[in-house]
């Protein structure tokens, strides 16, 4: 749309929004008061484990050795927290069972989304989940964020589109509408879902209650993001002008060429920091790839799946692997400074004020296990998290560690998903 | 190919000469690996363990009336029952070290295995199971959990073993083990360790039977008890990481024997909360004491061996977690019952006339489950005879020689028994009756284990216990309805009173006993019985017993399958309706609906729509696909962009009146409406957007503003099957979602004006109406179309499920070849439903491919030039039928290899609907190191071969490894890293996963013909069109409809469009709930 959809009516706030057609579970749970700037959330999915002995740090707490695979973070490890020992438990198996899991903790919601519905109400996405390639040749659908219902949530592998919607305004091929317009048919539509849900069965009501949800994220940011648009500056994005061609053409389409595999991730890792700055969201899924992961990147001849069943921990493929997480673990790194270098609202960096939580689906990938999982934390989450550290959890379950995330962001549960070790966050990662 | 003749002739010679064990020239493995009782398959793994070979061949003696009837990986010759195999050429060199295989089916098992082989000529070693000793499970890394009131002990099964070593034919050792371990010890140190003998593993299947068995009679005294005490002072001194040794005195039962035993323990605190506690020396536990020296012989002879040790050492290692707290419901004691009180012999009795001995006695105990009868003849073994009810006084059995029968009774609480009463003995003699009244002075004391433990006081076992009761006893018992003389078994009563009590009274299964119900052959369920049962007795029922027990099986337990159809007469099971739900249509939806609404492509537009998520390959599932606030970001966008096309683009075929007129508004709103929402709107509606039609002000506008409006209602988005109340608790579709279904099954698309037309009338109601229109909507290419995209997504070979491949591998296969095979799959399709036989048996035997030039190279066939694709003999007879197709075998390829195992997994999963668990969590699945050396099938093979594995390997291998001509890219080869492709496969459970039938084959074309014949190909068809078709995965409710579906499938001799007709005929095609 060429109008920016910031502009749009204000006037009709004052117009009584209709009720919800049931109070929402997440309003109960209580919310821990916090002062100066809000927290953000990111989750960084990278695919098909690691090499737990090329990966994880000698060491103790503070005095530790960054291994192969980690390498790249060297320049950052002041910023991050390192982990071991924890263990994925329950649930389904190898990757399809691991990617199913690793945001769940075999709940029905993943911690993303979780998150996203509890602090999300003020900002005008409550959460945002981007892919690069993550929906190319992943025949399965396999992805690691779920909403209610336990429905899976692709992310969106076209920067320049998501950019559109959550900015507006770069995508010349929309038509203006007006914001009468606008309001009349979200009325339309909530008033419609009104009268199925008086029609349907208990089973769809979920269903519906959902999309009556989604209308009101969309009719929220319809209405309220006058205020901020002049502090907005999102003119520095895409400064290389990146284009994607519309439709079909070709295959694969450009967005899901490896060659462009980089210029993508990046693309998206700072429309999270924009969006951050913004405050247009504070929680944030990246998927990079998919698991069963088909990349062929730097030159390497075989690809990354295939180089993630390596055989000899030591041996040639290995060493393909090791080189192809460092590539992630460059992206990433990139993603931790960009967020450095922005401050936010209370003087602090975007960093400081955000948590960064780094996973995969497997562990030792060539095992398909679910042990020892590849998980790394960056960023102080506004002065929760201590950073510069290597904890080993000695095989734990993982659901602590979503537990601690959250309660990092202000989300006071003591579980999540998963308790067969226990409730409660993970012993010694807080303050 | 050489001559067999000369095996014999070297056999023979072999066999004059002198056999020695300890020769080490090969180590056989030979395994039943599944038994139909009228046949077997049996599989022959040969270590070389001598020099490299160029040939091999391996000869033995069948122990009874064996007959192979097909062996793969070699030929084969037998004369009477002796046996002579050579390589298949291809196998043939074995370097030392080397390993090699064979298996074959064969008919009349004797339940004996040959015990002698020769290599070559020269005897090799029997190696009658697999070697590995139990694996320990690495322990968990400590979990420093904060320290909270413990309130017991409990056993981590998983973590813990129990193993013993059993010693063969002198010198060969082996560690076997029980899989299933409970224990717990309580705050005050009392300690209850309770194995399940029926878990004994020792890596060979009839070994494990033979043993549950003939040893440990494990159907009737299924657990062992170790019970002590442990001093938990000296344990809550332990810090972890710090051990101490201690001494556990303690009482050990089984086999209905309690004795008492000591245990060496090394105990070490590994965490605040976990205790292991290992053997620091082995317990040593003799046969004797147990009275198990009789099983063991009695395996000894099964398995033709000379000697089996009769003191077992036994080692475990334990390991505890504490039970703290808040865990309180996960508290789990484990607790042996309390010992019953003795029960008093009364006398045992034989009648000679009909061989039988009759032994009753006193129920003094008020908590056994039931009574153990043990029997030994003459100076012999004790063994375990029977068990019988509790509160039941009195057992019979029929002799089959004479001789000096002493017998004594149990009680037993579970598997805890009481001390034993005192002996009787009956001197049988055919035709002399006799008796004992139990004054006997009884046997040698040291053969009947006096416990002294008795908590309920009693005889303490004493063998004179003669009271009550009868003297002498010559009249024979009255009759229990057991077989007469003249008379025929009853087979009722026979089961009532032998079966019963393991298998149900209903036969529907019991504790011990397996359920009965499903129906099965007749005459294999009876040479079973002969050969297995009761438990414990074997041969006991055999001939008329047999055949009566099993007659009665079929005709009161074998479950009623139901009426079958035939010719044409179809009798259909009373269906429960599907669910009513709302299902949002795909992008692939969206984009046709856009197409026939407004005639303008939205096939681009829906590239940024969020991606369907995938439920069993399909991505129209109703339950998994919610409407988020991105999909609407999208919707609203698409809608704006069409809305404004249409208006401009497409006006005047929108428009049916003049826009200055009045009522013209309205007229557009109704109409449009009508066809958006696929049924007449209903007033509010109309109301509704003809103010937002006026507010704009503008007619064009008026119009963009509706169009936009309803493209993102839910009732354009949804597929709406939600009906109208019957009254009866289930709802009936309107007319018009019955259209919305037709059209969306049949086309994948929105109703046309017949359809439409049709609803208004309310003409879509009788299954004649019904198949009218579905039969005229697939005449079209939008069926074509749509088709292909079911066969596509059921196969999961759509272009999203096609990974890509490997350039240095596989050079020749690029994005022409690629988008070839996708064009394939569908064409091919669609010529089997439509331009040819239509049957469903033609997917599968098709011998012809649909190739445009880049595929026909590809595939390696000659004279095809252009795009175009076009239907061609393969006359080199490799490819043809589905899972042959590029497409396929791309899909279910991997970059750089092929990929049996996922290829079998397919087949059975999508193919024959057989769904297969995923490997036990704690199981190492990583692959096979690569090996240029190898196949890729000879190392899944080794990597997957292990007893563990097989268990689903069999299925899967048998099916993956089929395909192995395939490479990961659907290319055809004849090597694989310079070795020779083995298509060979075995297919085991053909109908079921549960029952015993195989077939072999050689190659993906005969791999098909075996599979095309069976039924479950034919009902998983069905099964996964209506999947398809409904938008939802079936639950049992669905089970009747189903069938009926499967039933209209088979009665129209498989046509595939009668099945997809069918569809419309079910009972509740238009119902929901």
């Amino acid at each position: 749309m060429k109008s920016n959809r910031r502009q749009f009516l204000k006037t009709l706030g004052g117009t009584a929004l209709a009720a919800p057609l049931a109070t929402m579970p997440w309003a109960r749970v209580a919310m821990a008061q916090q002062s100066g700037a809000p927290r953000r959330a990111v989750f960084v999915f990278i695919p098909d484990g690691c090499i737990p002995e090329r990966f994880h740090p000698s060491g103790s707490e503070f005095e530790f050795q960054l291994n192969d695979m980690t390498s790249p973070l060297e320049s950052i490890r002041q910023h991050c927290v390192f982990t071991s020992g924890l263990n994925m438990y329950e649930g389904g198996h190898t990757h399809e069972g691991g990617v199913a899991k690793v945001l769940t903790g075999n709940n029905t919601e993943s911690l993303d989304y979780f998150l996203a519905q509890r602090i999300g109400q003020s900002t005008p996405f409550r959460g945002i989940n981007l892919g690069v390639h993550a929906t190319f040749q992943n025949g399965e659908g396999n992805a690691p964020s779920f909403s209610t219902g336990n429905v899976p949530i692709t992310p969106n592998d076209n920067p320049i589109n998501a950019f559109d919607n959550i900015f507006g305004g770069q995508d010349p091929g929309n038509v203006p509408v007006s914001d009468r317009r606008k309001r009349s048919i979200l009325d339309q539509m909530i008033s419609e879902i009104r009268a199925l849900n008086s029609k349907v069965g208990a089973n769809e009501r979920e269903k519906l209650e959902f999309h009556t949800d989604s209308i009101r994220e969309v009719e929220k940011r319809i209405l309220s993001n006058g205020a901020e648009a002049g502090m907005c500056n999102t003119s520095g994005y895409n400064s290389a002008g990146f284009t994607v061609p519309e439709g079909w053409h070709g295959y694969p389409p450009k967005i899901h060429l490896d060659e462009h595999y980089e210029t993508i991730g990046r693309l998206q890792m700072d429309l999270i920091t924009e969006s951050f700055a913004c405050d247009m969201t504070r929680v944030a899924t990246l998927m990079w790839s998919h698991p069963v992961s088909p990349l062929r990147v730097e030159g390497i001849d075989q690809g990354h799946h295939d180089t993630s069943h390596f055989g000899q921990a030591d041996g040639g493929i290995a060493d393909k692997f090791v080189r192809y997480k460092q590539y992630h673990m460059r992206q990433f790194r990139y993603l931790v400074e960009n967020l450095a270098s922005r401050t936010d609202t209370d003087g602090n960096s975007l960093l400081h004020n955000s948590v960064i939580f780094l996973c995969s689906e497997l562990g030792h990938s060539d095992a398909h296990d679910h042990r020892n999982m590849p998980f790394v934390l960056a960023g102080n989450a506004g002065g929760a998290l201590q950073t510069g550290r290597y904890l080993n959890f000695g095989g734990d379950a993982h659901t602590k560690l979503l537990v601690s995330v959250a309660n990092m962001m202000g989300v006071d549960i003591d579980r999540f998903g998963y308790t067969g070790h226990g409730t409660g966050g993970l012993p010694g990662l807080l303050a | 190919m050489k001559p067999l003749f000369k095996l014999l002739t070297l056999t023979a010679g072999a066999m004059a000469g002198n056999v020695a064990l300890a020769n080490q020239l090969c180590t056989v493995e030979y395994q039943e690996t599944a038994n139909w009782g009228a046949g077997a398959t049996h599989i022959v793994t040969v270590e070389n363990n001598g020099p490299g070979l160029e040939q091999w061949d391996i000869s033995w003696t069948f122990p009874g009336n064996e007959t192979i009837v097909q062996l793969w990986k070699g030929h084969f010759d037998q004369q009477g029952n002796q046996v002579g195999v050579i390589d298949a050429g291809y196998n043939g060199t074995v370097a030392t070290g080397g390993q090699f295989d064979f298996g074959f089916n064969l008919e009349n098992p004797s339940g004996n295995l040959p015990t002698e082989f020769f290599l070559n000529g020269q005897s090799c070693t029997t190696l009658l199971g697999g070697q590995d000793p139990g694996a320990e499970q690495p322990g968990e890394p400590d979990n420093d959990a904060p320290d909270m009131s413990v309130m017991g002990w409990s056993l981590n099964g998983v973590q813990s073993e129990f193993g013993f070593v059993t010693v063969k034919n002198t010198d060969v050792a082996e560690i076997q083990s029980f899989a299933n371990l409970q224990a717990y010890v309580d705050t005050s140190g009392r300690a209850t360790l309770a194995i399940d003998l029926n878990t004994v593993d020792t890596g060979i299947d009839i070994r494990d039977q033979r043993i549950r068995d003939h040893l440990f009679s494990s159907g009737l005294l299924p657990t062992l008890y170790f019970t002590t005490q442990v001093d938990m002072g000296s344990v809550a001194d332990l810090e972890p990481g710090d051990a101490t040794t201690m001494t556990l005195d303690g009482r050990l039962t089984m086999n209905g024997i309690s004795q008492d035993t000591t245990a060496e323990v090394l105990v070490i605190r590994t965490a605040d909360n976990r205790i292991a506690v290992r053997t620091a020396r082995p317990v040593m536990v003799k046969g004797d004491d147990f009275e198990l020296a009789g099983g063991i012989e009695t395996l000894r002879t099964i398995a033709g061996l000379s000697a089996i040790g009769q003191t077992v050492p036994v080692y475990f290692n334990l390991n505890f977690s504490a039970i703290q707290g808040d865990d309180g419901d996960n508290l789990m004691p484990v607790e042996a019952g309390t010992t019953p009180a003795t029960p008093s012999i009364v006398n045992a009795s034989y009648t000679g006339a009909n061989s039988t001995v009759t032994v009753s006695w006193q129920d003094l105990s008020d908590n056994e489950t039931g009574f153990v009868v043990k029997r030994r003849q003459g100076n012999g073994y004790w063994e375990t005879r029977a068990a019988v009810d509790a509160n039941q006084t009195q057992w019979m059995e029929r002799l089959d020689s004479e001789g000096n029968y002493t017998y004594r009774v149990i009680a037993v609480n579970g598997s805890v028994p009481s001390a034993s009463s005192g002996n009787v003995i009956v001197n049988a003699q055919p035709g002399d009756d006799s008796g004992d009244s139990g004054d006997n002075p009884g046997t040698d004391p040291s053969q009947n284990p006096d416990d002294g433990d008795n908590g309920n006081g009693g005889d303490g076992g004493t063998p004179d216990n003669g009271d009550g009761g009868d003297t002498g006893g010559e009249e024979p018992v009255p009759g229990d309805g057991d077989d007469n003389a003249g008379g025929q078994p009853d087979g009722a009563e026979i089961y009532a009173s032998h079966c019963a009590a393991c298998h149900g009274a209903d036969g529907s299964g019991g504790a011990i006993g397996v359920s009965l119900t499903s129906p099965g052959e007749l005459g294999s369920l009876v040479a079973y019985i002969e050969r297995t049962m009761p438990l414990g007795n074997t041969g006991r029922c055999v001939d008329d017993c047999a055949e009566a027990v099993g007659q009665y099986i079929a005709d009161s337990i074998w479950a009623d399958t139901g009426s079958g159809g035939d010719g044409g007469d179809v009798v259909l099971e009373d269906e429960t309706p599907g669910p009513r739900q709302l299902n949002l249509m795909t992008r692939y939806h969206y984009a046709n609906a856009i197409r026939d609404l407004v005639g303008i492509d939205a096939s681009d537009l829906t590239t940024n729509f969020p991606v369907e998520a995938r439920v069993l390959g399909f991505n129209n599932n109703a339950a998994k696909n919610y409407v988020s606030a991105r999909h609407l970001d999208e919707y609203l966008k698409a809608a704006e962009t069409i809305a404004e096309k249409a208006v401009t683009e497409r006006r005047s075929s929108l428009l049916s009146c003049d826009a200055g007129a009045s009522g013209c508004s309205a007229q557009f709103v109704e109409g449009f409406g009508r066809r958006a929402f696929r049924r007449p709107l209903n007033s509010d509606e109309h109301q509704a957007y003809l103010s937002m039609f006026d507010a704009e002000g503008d007619f064009d506008e008026g119009m963009e503003a509706v169009i936009t409006a309803m493209l993102v209602s839910p009732n354009f988005l949804y597929i709406s099957e939600l009906g109208e109340q019957t009254g009866s608790g289930n709802y009936e579709l309107t007319p018009h979602e019955v259209a919305t279904q037709l059209s969306f099954t049949y086309q994948g698309t929105i109703p046309d004006a017949t359809l439409m037309a049709a609803a208004d009338a309310d003409q879509l109601n009788t299954p004649e109406q019904l198949e009218a229109q579905a039969r005229r909507l697939l005449q079209s290419d939008k069926a074509r179309v749509h088709l292909g995209h079911f066969a596509e997504q059921w196969l999961e070979s759509d272009p999203a499920s096609m990974g890509s491949k490997d350039p240095n591998l596989f050079p020749r296969f690029n994005g022409d070849v690629r988008e070839a095979m996708h064009r394939e799959l569908r064409a091919f399709f669609n010529h089997v439903v439509f331009d040819s036989t239509g049957r469903f048996d033609e997917l599968f035997t098709a011998d012809y491919v649909f190739v445009n030039e880049a595929l026909a190279d590809y595939y390696g066939l000659p004279g095809v030039s252009g795009d175009q694709l076009r239907l061609v003999q393969d006359t080199n007879g490799i490819r043809g039928g589905l899972l042959a197709l590029g497409a396929v075998m791309a899909s279910h390829g991997h970059a750089n290899e092929s990929a049996p195992i996922p290829r079998g997994n397919f087949v059975r999963r999508r193919l024959m609907c057989q769904d297969l668990p995923p490997p036990p969590e704690d199981l190492d699945t990583s692959g096979p190191a690569p090996d240029p050396s190898q196949t890729t099938r000879e190392r899944f093979e080794a990597r997957t071969g292990g007893d563990d594995c097989q268990t689903c390997h069999l299925y899967i291998n048998g099916i993956g490894f089929g395909f192995e001509a395939f490479d990961g890219a659907g290319g055809f080869r004849t090597t694989d890293n310079n070795r020779p492709v083995n298509t060979y496969g075995v297919i085991y459970g053909l109908e079921s996963l549960l029952e015993e039938t195989s077939a072999a084959y050689d190659g993906v074309r005969q791999m098909q013909q075996t599979l095309v014949q069976t039924d479950s190909l034919k009902s998983c068809m069905s099964r996964q069109f209506y999947r398809f078709a409904r938008g939802y995965i079936e639950t049992g409710s669905d089970s009747n409809t189903l069938d009926n579906l499967n039933q209209l499938f088979a009665n129209s001799g498989y046509d595939l469009q009668e099945l997809m007709v069918g569809l419309t005929q079910l009972q509740t095609f238009t119902l929901r709930r």
